[in-house]
């Protein structure tokens, strides 16, 4: 045998650890499993239960993920589910002081949740999915709209390029036909001065000096947030599963 | 050099393969997929970028995934990204045996996209449409819904169409071909939504 095991003998053996060590098999969804480039088959469970024979799928509570609460709040998400979200506190607290209406400094807090807890690709739409029931329309409409306007110029309000696409994406690099599409037509919006409003405040807002604390916005959430009763996740809304998706992100079906 | 390499050298390793692979493109993984795995690290595009010279954030097509078409189309899912679909073609196939109209055969072919690419979360209208013509779904249950809403909306559309039977579905039970084959189907009780459902049906005749 090598010394060195080939990548997916460490796969294998990697896998064969967490199954001993966790007593339940984490199969990964499709789309995580293409993110990574692996076109294979699905993982197999009943390969996994021949090597614990006490293994389920995994069907409740991740054991290796913060509990949440019965009826999560958006709160709870930004406390247990995503990622340092510094930025967009920054964002939110940078509208305050340009003096935006309250509904538009929850949409710069809100822009960019799904990088921070959901999808990279194609955040704004799917961030605008996400909180679409629970806000106003020109919130969910701005929060899509951010992620195309970002990509063109706004010289009325002094929005430039944003330096970090040039380094980020290389200099020749052209938006997608898909967004250039929807720029035309945002850009002739009537909230189109909402979503470059969001743009705005979102370049400025990564200075790893300034420290926000999320409750500083706990009162604007609760005016302008519609929180479900039964908790994000429970609503019979028609984003529902998308937030359970976060509670539960290896859930086998 | 140890021959066993450190969980460092490893990540490194297997770094430096997924670069050549992305033909020098940085993937960052979302933060659904990372907490998937239980990784609760946030990764920085920008350090990321410090760390390989020249590489640039992957933007475009991903060179590790076949190519798909400009416009693509539901067959192109299937071949060029769906896991192999034998199962739904199975389902889909069991369907049209059983003389079910094409509209449900087509349910049946995509019932599963989702695990292939959450399950029937949006199939209250299908599992409304299927009673209503006395037939008892088998889509998996939405395990977290003790009981469907009348609140919910499609349960709400469905009804509003509920009208047509099916000339198959007229047959008598015995001589109908799905019920002579039930068992082998699937011996299970009706699931708890499903009652729910027969007795919203009966309470609205």
């Amino acid at each position: 045998m090598n010394d060195i095991m080939t990548l997916s003998q460490k796969a294998d053996a990697l896998e064969a650890q967490m199954a001993r060590e966790l007593d339940y098999i984490v199969v990964k969804s499709r789309i995580y499993q293409l993110a990574e480039g692996d076109m294979g088959p699905p993982a197999n469970p009943a390969e996994a239960r021949k090597r614990n024979p006490n293994a389920k799928v995994l069907m409740g509570d991740d054991p290796r993920l913060p509990a949440m609460p019965e009826k999560p709040t958006l709160m709870d998400f930004f406390k247990y589910r995503f990622g340092p979200s510094m930025h967009l506190l920054q964002s939110a607290r940078h509208a305050v002081k340009g003096g935006l209406p309250e509904k538009m400094v929850l949409a710069c807090l809100l822009h960019d949740i799904s990088t921070a807890g959901f999808i990279r690709g194609d955040h704004g739409y799917w961030g605008a999915q996400l909180v679409e029931p629970y806000v106003d329309p020109e919130v969910t409409w701005a929060i899509r709209a951010h992620q195309v306007l970002r990509f063109y110029p706004d010289e009325s309000v002094g929005y430039e390029y944003p330096q970090s696409y040039i380094t980020g994406f290389g200099e020749d690099y052209r938006p997608d036909r898909y967004i250039e599409e929807d720029y035309k037509r945002m850009r002739n919006h009537k909230w189109y001065m909402s979503g470059r409003m969001i743009t705005v405040h979102d370049i400025y807002s990564f200075d790893p000096d300034v420290h926000v604390e999320l409750e500083e916005f706990e009162d604007v959430i609760g005016r302008n947030f519609k929180q479900p009763e039964d908790g994000l996740g429970f609503d019979n809304s028609p984003v529902a599963h998308m937030w359970r998706a976060m509670i539960r992100p290896a859930k086998y079906l | 050099m140890n021959d066993v390499m450190t969980a460092s050298q490893k990540m490194d390793a297997l770094e430096d393969k997924l670069m050549a692979d992305l033909e020098n493109a940085i993937a960052v993984r979302s933060r659904l997929f990372l907490i998937a795995e239980g990784d609760f690290a946030m990764p920085n595009g920008a350090k990321l970028q410090q760390q390989h010279p020249g590489a640039k954030m992957l933007m475009g097509d991903d060179p590790r995934l076949p190519k798909m078409p400009d416009k693509p189309t539901l067959m192109d899912f299937f071949r060029l990204r769906l896991a192999p679909p034998m199962h739904l073609l199975q389902s889909a196939r069991h369907a049209k045996v059983a003389g079910m109209p094409e509209h449900v055969v087509l349910a049946c072919l995509l019932h599963d996209i989702a695990v292939l690419a959450d399950t029937a979360y949006d199939s209250d209208a299908l599992r409304l449409f299927l009673i209503a013509r006395g037939t008892e779904p088998v889509i998996p249950n939405n395990p977290t819904k003790a009981h469907l809403s009348l609140r919910s909306p499609s349960l709400q559309a469905a009804q509003s169409d509920r009208t047509d039977v099916l000339p198959s579905q007229r047959l008598a039970p015995h001589r109908h071909p799905l019920r002579q084959a039930r068992d082998k189907l699937h011996r299970r009780r009706p699931a708890r939504c499903h009652s729910d459902l027969v007795a919203l049906i009966e309470s609205r005749r």
